[in-house]
């Protein structure tokens, strides 16, 4: 086993696997850059190096800094979490060479994988269904014309190394391709250096379902259920559940057993995700496999009691699996709302500042992995997720009932958070009916998502309390301006700390 | 002390007295039945409205206050009576809607939509500006017509810095 692992993260999921360290009796070792100094991870972490400054480039994705101080602390592994440089074939293949151990799949896996053609070639030639589409030449407008044809419109230009909906566009009919492959092409360009795009047939409100899978090195793998992330904004998730109301017993069966034999044929090792679009007759296509921990892998966790930053450590370090297939159950139900510094009324723009307060809930089958605390700042140069929040119970009812629990407790101020959203969706009918596809939000909110009317009482009550905290403070001036009342050592403390606070320019 | 309290487009004018039993609220002219609790530094209160409960904390920042409540936070411009006299007098409109646009986050303008004299709709993108790896349209506060785009594509912006402004 290893004896002291780098983690080549931030944030919440960087205290995840501090967390997953710890129960292994491993060392850890985080990075961070100029603008995380004070950051949670930071503070959990055995030890902590500093890798460069603010923007991203420049410190959590430079490899030979992350090399250097894996050197220079004696780390014998390291774990990359998700984004970075998660999955960079390069970097998995320059931790190899420098004789350190990467937690995750071989580099060969990676770069198969993450070839969105590559991958798509290689589910098709296991069997694995994918969804009608191919490449196409920006340029050669007749074949993609007929390509488009062949798929049915509506269809979907997307740039072959895209991700997060860049690069992306539906296309409804013949007359708006040609504008369409242009605007992919050059997005694609600016956004990865790479212009190529294909051409994919639209499932009109598909659900968004994946399969968790884990591989050992022995010849092993198993599935641990689905996920069903059909809530998206920008084509990223907000709530994840596991299992899905849509998936039964056989569904389950026949998409886990195509995701293991999607990542055996790429001699995948380790923990991974293959996504799936589900159309509404249950006819399941290959999306694309995740060679890494994802962001809702806790889900999982809750509803297979499997640990899965344990897990992965542990196959890294060349253990067998630790489970059968035929012992894996699926017991009760959990849900995940991924808590964003974002303003959800005005089309989720990124919210920056300093969180003033922070408050976790807590409860029965409350689970909170969160990358902030108090005094945390929520800075403009990596995504806006601050933490996860994640509920379980026997039920998909007892679980959806105490997320919206869970969300009414959540305090956090300064930043402006999605808490309010999450907590719309946990009263919504449709939610609670299970009607999910990834243009939930697009069909539920055809205006915009407002907080306005719903929340008049709400605006009142801050209102009053805003003037109440004005009053008092006025009276509290008031007070020590006149300096009639008898002397008290109690109340003259009191004061001389409302001074220091005046002061101080916090109030 | 009589107060208006504007948060968002909405504006609400809040009285509050001495009285015996501690302060009288008046919300719009509507007396309230209320229960205050508060902490030792007047930063939590918890209050019943008219029976109903609010844990609320309130921060200033910025010569604004920040109340949270039940997770959510609102931002609060709070003018005492006096204040109001004087801009009454001043013969501006209280809490009318500032016609600029600023930045909500420090980031990359990416874009800019529209230029000088151009009439734009209320909710119209005005510009594209990335942040935390996304790209974000910035749209119009306002109806009207654009006097000034101060923004730069290609250059960075700070929080709260302005943007556009609009005729008036």
């Amino acid at each position: 086993m290893f004896k002291k692992i780098l983690i080549a993260n931030r944030g919440e999921i960087a205290i995840r696997i501090v967390r997953g360290c710890r129960l292994l009796g491993i060392k850890n070792v985080v990075v961070f850059s100029e603008a995380d100094h004070a950051a949670l991870h930071v503070r959990m972490a055995d030890e902590a190096y500093l890798i460069g400054p603010a923007p991203a480039t420049q410190s959590y994705l430079v490899m030979e800094r992350l090399i250097e101080v894996a050197r220079k602390s004696g780390a014998d592994a390291i774990h990359p979490g998700y984004g970075f440089l998660a999955e960079n074939a390069q970097f998995a293949q320059v931790v190899q060479d420098a004789g350190l151990t990467f937690i995750g799949p071989p580099p060969q896996a990676i770069r198969l994988l993450g070839d969105k053609l590559e991958a798509r070639k290689l589910a098709e030639s296991h069997g694995v269904p994918t969804v009608p589409g191919g490449p196409v030449n920006a340029a050669d407008l007749p074949a993609a014309r007929k390509l488009a044809l062949k798929c049915g419109y509506p269809v979907l230009v997307k740039a072959v190394a895209g991700g997060g909906g860049k690069g992306m566009r539906i296309v409804t009919g013949d007359d708006e391709l040609e504008k369409a492959l242009i605007a992919s092409g050059n997005e694609a360009r600016s956004a990865f250096g790479d212009d190529r795009v294909f051409i994919e047939k639209c499932i009109v409100r598909p659900r968004h379902i994946e399969i968790q899978v884990a591989c050992d090195a022995h010849g092993n793998a198993v599935y641990l259920g689905e996920r069903e992330c059909s809530i998206q904004r920008r084509h990223q998730k907000l709530i994840e559940e596991a299992p899905s109301v849509f998936v039964d017993d056989d569904l389950r069966r026949r998409m886990g057993e195509t995701a293991v034999a999607a990542v055996r044929a790429a001699g995948y090792a380790n923990v991974g995700t293959v996504e799936f679009l589900v159309d509404k007759d249950k006819n399941f296509y290959f999306l694309e496999v995740n060679t890494r921990l994802q962001v809702e892998h806790p889900v999982t966790e809750l509803v297979t009691g499997i640990d899965l930053v344990d897990e992965q450590i542990r196959l890294a370090a060349g253990e067998p699996l630790s489970i059968r297939q035929a012992d894996v159950k699926i017991r009760g139900h959990a849900i995940e709302c991924r808590i964003c510094a974002e303003d959800h009324a005005n089309d989720f723009i990124p919210s920056t500042g300093k969180i003033i307060s922070y408050r976790q809930p807590s409860g029965p089958g409350v689970r909170v992995d969160s990358g902030v605390r108090q005094d945390s700042e929520v800075t403009p140069y990596y995504d806006s997720l601050i933490s996860k929040l994640i509920t379980y119970g026997a039920t998909r009812h007892d679980a959806i009932r105490r997320m919206a629990q869970a969300l009414a407790e959540y305090r956090i101020a300064g930043v402006v958070t999605n808490i309010g959203f999450h907590e719309t969706v946990m009263q919504m009918p449709a939610f609670h009916r299970g009607e999910l596809s990834t243009s939930y939000i697009a069909d539920n909110f055809p205006n915009g998502i407002s907080n306005e009317e719903r929340d008049l009482e709400l605006v009142q009550a801050a209102a009053v309390a805003a003037a109440l905290h004005e009053y008092y403070q006025s009276q509290r001036l008031k007070t020590i301006a006149a300096g009639t009342k008898p002397f008290s050592a109690w109340v003259q403390k009191a004061r001389e700390d409302s001074l220091r606070r005046l002061e101080g320019g916090r109030w | 002390m009589r107060y208006i309290v504007t948060i968002g487009d909405r504006e609400f004018d809040v009285d509050v007295n001495d009285a015996a039993n501690g302060p009288v609220v008046t919300l719009n002219g509507r007396a309230l039945t209320t229960s205050i609790v508060r902490d030792r530094d007047d930063h939590r209160f918890l209050l019943l409205l008219d029976a109903k409960a609010y844990d609320a904390e309130v921060f200033a920042t910025n010569g604004e206050k920040c109340v949270l409540l039940h997770g959510r936070g609102f931002d609060c411009r709070i003018e005492d009576q006096r204040l109001v006299a004087i801009r009454k007098a001043a013969g501006v409109k209280i809490g009318a809607a500032r016609k600029e646009l600023h930045a909500p986050m420090p980031g990359l303008v990416v874009k800019i939509l529209h230029r000088a004299g151009e009439v734009i709709k209320k909710g119209q993108p005005l510009l594209v500006v990335e942040a935390m790896k996304m790209e974000n349209e910035l749209k119009s506060p306002t109806d009207g017509v654009i006097a000034e785009v101060h923004a730069v594509a290609g250059r960075p912006v700070e929080k709260g810095a302005l943007l556009v402004t609009f005729e008036s």
